[in-house]
């Protein structure tokens, strides 16, 4: 066989391949608006798993398929979901939750005060789903009329709210009673009240089509794809070629790799949402003086860490603990300005150290009675940036005297090394935002009683003024509580702040317009973010 | 019959030994997998639901021994646990769904690899140093020593991305709706061939080279001289004599290289995206899922040392020699 009969072979054989593959494609839906791919997380296989109480589950069923009673977004307002008002009792102990008339369930029932009842006393009756510990907060909920609910709570606990109602997926009375067990069922076929229901799935591929009953509206989008991609590598491919309208992917060099591919459609947004801090252990009896934990926080080049370590992506963060520009609005007008933003100072740094006793000694390491300054600071192996922060804050420290020992650890033991408080240094995310006030993440850190109080903090002036937080639904009440917290945190640093965490977020507004954008911040954006993503779909437009 | 009541005793003992290593190992590592978890969602999930998680995966702060017991319990009930990447997808589905996969894909090339390469091996070895003989050598050698991840790297940025002849990954197109139409079939092996001829071309040489190996010692022994003596016809002489007793190592190899096969690929399955068990591996690890990772080793160690307990047995059918030799102990 010659060359060029070879070459047609070959190329007669690609055009049968290629016809064939054309054969498999399932006819095009005649619909006007083009469908949306999304990639709301990286896995080998989608699994038929459709159950909203599952924490961490791949297919996020929230947002789109089941609905909670309201939204309390983080960068906009609250969204009235299932749920149209709610109102406190006078002394906050009762909340009184208004209704939606006129929803349908996807199989055509109609969504009563009997689902939402069903939902919250299923958390009860099996303590795996509560994984909001709501009902560690309520005493009861029952049902006032059709169109109306009522929680009692044990104790007063305002802010909770937010959790109560803005992250609680409302599901069916009629379907869930039929689970034997609701932590472990599957839930292959959802019936929910969102904008979509499930429409085809594979372990590859599942698609969600638009619910035309939904009571918000026709969605504009009629069909959303997910396509399994496994690993940032096949992630990142599609990305770059276009493929995916909505990710919530990390992305390294994101300009080259995305933006410049088509600057006019091709956007992303990495909005703040948290700060990654150092945790200083307290009980420790060198990281007990505040004079260490600040001249620690001087001696840091947080420029550096913010441009090499993470990127160009997380901006330096705020020494009140504030996620700006989120939280811009609850900043007092009592904190200092020197106290509005971090400088680095290694002279300042080297006083505080050599005035708290610590001696400059041989080998450039201080020392006090004898006593070396080292410490160890751990951080998960293989989260790639902040091993590099890591190694940077070791480079810094080293000026000023003191030795780190970096540490990278398996991210369980790191994990297990925060909860029993068995660490010196760690890298972890504080102040996390949620909900629409930055309570949860000053008392998860802050409070004796917080989920995330690694380091031990303990202050009277700080646990009162969360406490008069949380027994307050007054605004100006509210925001004298949080000046004393924010004024505390810049002072003592009982966890010092490097640069914001962000979340991953990026969209291409070939097909449709109308995302959350640095501009119009009307609703958290990625696609991974439980109950808002059916908000976002809602506020799409097609592009002409 | 004494024979394989022995085999069959010890491969009750093994397989008891690596189901208790199975469980042993995770629970010395660091950390539980409620707190994994946590850590693994960065910050989405605060330590609020760890009371929540602990109940979900079961975990109990009871004694050792009575974990253990609980586990062999469910072992034997076929419960192999829940999954924490997945929850609550149990680990037994995601093994049932990609083990076909895996087997169909690594299984069929390692028959046809073991197939191809024997046949070849015996024809070389026949006909010793003729032109096929001396070119099969360099050639599988070549071939055999090719790292297998990059050959399928190279045809898969070459037929898949160049050309686009092929699939660049997936088991079988994302608009395509599993079922057993022609096109469907049509699609699956498409995405099969790259991956599958990967691993074909990468194995056929070992399976040549021991064969015509194995099968040139034989062809010196007497019963072979005896054989031609006796005036057998070339082909009866090949098969039936030579190759019959040469090809035992070979069977051996197999059966380890079908024990293989069920552990899947990971490279080649990870490259392609395919989604088998090898691929479901490496997610799991780098996930940190312990039920799951668990789950795979398991079934792939029972499934080794069961085809090693086979192979046991076919040996003893296939050579006298070591059925007679325990019978005389």
């Amino acid at each position: 066989m010659t060359k060029s009969n070879w070459l047609k072979l070959a190329l007669a054989t690609s055009a049968i391949t290629v016809t064939a593959g054309g054969l498999t494609m399932l006819p095009a839906l005649a619909a006007a608006n083009p469908p949306l791919t999304i990639e709301a997380e990286e896995v080998a296989a989608w699994q038929d798993n459709f159950n909203p109480f599952a924490l961490n589950n791949q297919q996020v069923p929230d947002g789109v398929i089941y609905e909670s009673l309201f939204y309390f977004s983080t960068t906009g307002p609250t969204y009235p979901l299932l749920g149209t008002s709610y109102k406190w009792n006078a002394d906050n102990k009762v909340l009184t939750v208004m209704l939606r008339h006129n929803v349908k369930w996807d199989d055509g029932m109609p969504f009563t005060s009997a689902d939402v009842v069903f939902s919250y006393t299923l958390l009860k009756r099996f303590p795996a789903l509560d994984t909001n510990l709501v009902w560690q907060d309520i005493k009861s909920v029952t049902a006032k009329g059709p169109y109306s609910v009522q929680f009692t709570f044990a104790k007063v606990d305002v802010p909770f709210a937010q959790i109560l109602l803005g992250q609680i997926p409302i599901v069916p009375a009629k379907i869930w009673s039929k689970a034997a067990n609701p932590s472990k069922w599957l839930d292959p076929n959802p019936v929910g009240t969102g904008p979509y229901e499930l429409d085809h799935f594979s372990t590859q591929d599942y698609t969600l089509k638009a619910n035309s009953a939904y009571w918000g509206g026709v969605p504009p989008v009629p069909e959303l794809n997910y396509p399994a991609l496994s690993g940032n590598d096949s992630a990142d491919l599609e990305l770059a070629a276009g493929k995916l309208d909505w990710s919530g992917l990390f992305v390294p060099n994101i300009n080259n790799l995305y933006v410049n591919k088509s600057p006019a459609t091709n956007k992303y947004w990495f909005p703040p949402v948290g700060d990654v801090s150092i945790y200083p252990n307290l009980a420790n009896p060198i990281l007990k003086s505040v004079a260490v934990r600040e001249a620690i926080s001087l001696a840091i080049n947080r420029q550096q860490i913010y441009q090499i370590g993470e990127y160009g992506y997380e901006e330096p963060a705020n020494p009140t603990g504030l996620v700006l520009p989120s939280e811009t609005g609850w900043l007092s007008g009592k904190v200092p300005a020197a106290d509005r933003s971090f400088a680095m100072n290694i002279q300042k740094a080297n006083s505080l150290l050599q005035q708290a006793g610590w001696k400059m000694g041989s080998g450039g390491i201080r020392e006090k009675a004898g006593k070396p300054l080292v410490l160890n600071l751990i951080a998960p192996a293989g989260w790639t940036d902040w091993n590099k922060d890591q190694s940077l804050i070791a480079t810094d420290l080293q000026s000023v005297g003191i030795k780190v020992n970096v540490d990278e650890i398996q991210q369980g033991d790191w994990q297990s090394q925060l909860q029993s408080h068995t660490f010196q240094l760690a890298l972890e995310s504080s102040f996390v935002i949620t909900g629409s006030t930055p309570f949860y993440g000053y008392f998860n850190v802050l409070d004796p009683k917080g989920w995330e109080n690694y380091e031990g903090f303990s202050n009277p002036s700080v646990t009162a003024a969360l406490s008069a937080f949380k027994h307050s639904s007054s605004k100006a009440q509210q925001e004298a509580a949080m000046a004393t917290v924010e004024t505390t945190v810049a002072n003592q640093l009982p966890v010092i702040p490097l640069v914001y965490a962000a979340n991953w977020y990026e969209y291409n507004t070939t097909g449709y317009t109308g995302w959350p954008s640095a501009q119009n911040p009307y609703v958290d954006s990625p696609p991974y973010n439980g109950f808002s993503t059916g908000i976002v779909l809602m506020h799409l437009k097609p592009a002409k | 019959m004494r024979y394989i009541v022995r085999k069959f005793g010890a491969l009750l003992v093994f397989i008891w030994i690596a189901i208790t290593l199975n469980f042993l190992i995770p629970r010395l590592m660091p950390g539980n997998p409620a707190e994994n978890l946590i850590a693994r969602m960065k910050g989405r999930a605060d330590p609020r639901v760890l009371h929540a998680l602990m109940l979900q995966f079961g975990i109990t702060r009871q004694p050792l021994w009575q974990q253990y017991g609980t586990y062999l319990w469910q072992l034997v009930h076929g419960q192999l646990g829940t999954s924490i990447e997945y929850y609550p997808v149990p680990v037994s589905t995601i093994i049932g769904e990609s083990l076909p996969w895996t087997l169909g894909l690594i299984g069929v090339a390692t028959v046809l690899a073991f197939g191809i390469g024997t046949l070849l091996g015996i024809f070389a070895a026949w006909r010793r140093n003729k032109l096929f003989d001396s070119i099969q050598g360099p050639i599988s050698m070549f071939l055999g020593s090719v790292p297998q991840f990059w050959l399928a790297l190279l045809m898969l940025w070459y037929f898949g991305f160049v050309k686009g002849w092929f699939p660049l990954d997936h088991s079988y197109s994302s608009t395509a709706i599993p079922n057993l139409s022609l096109p469907f079939v049509w699609d699956v092996l498409r995405h099969a061939f790259l991956p599958g001829f990967a691993f074909l071309i990468t194995s056929i040489g070992g399976w040549m080279l021991a064969m015509r190996n194995n099968m040139i010692q034989v062809v010196s022994d007497d019963f072979v001289s005896f054989a031609r003596a006796k005036g057998l016809r070339d082909r009866r002489i090949m098969f039936t004599y030579a190759a019959r007793s040469a090809i035992l190592p070979n069977v051996t190899q197999f059966a380890i290289a079908l024990g293989y096969a069920v552990g899947g690929q990971i490279l080649i399955e990870t490259i392609f995206s395919y989604p088998g068990i090898g691929f479901q591996m490496a997610s799991a690890v780098s996930d940190q899922d312990y039920p799951l990772i668990q789950g795979i080793f398991l079934v792939f160690s029972v499934v080794m040392l069961v085809t090693n307990f086979i192979v046991e047995i076919l040996y003893a059918r296939l050579d006298p020699r070591v059925r007679v030799g325990v019978a005389q102990a």
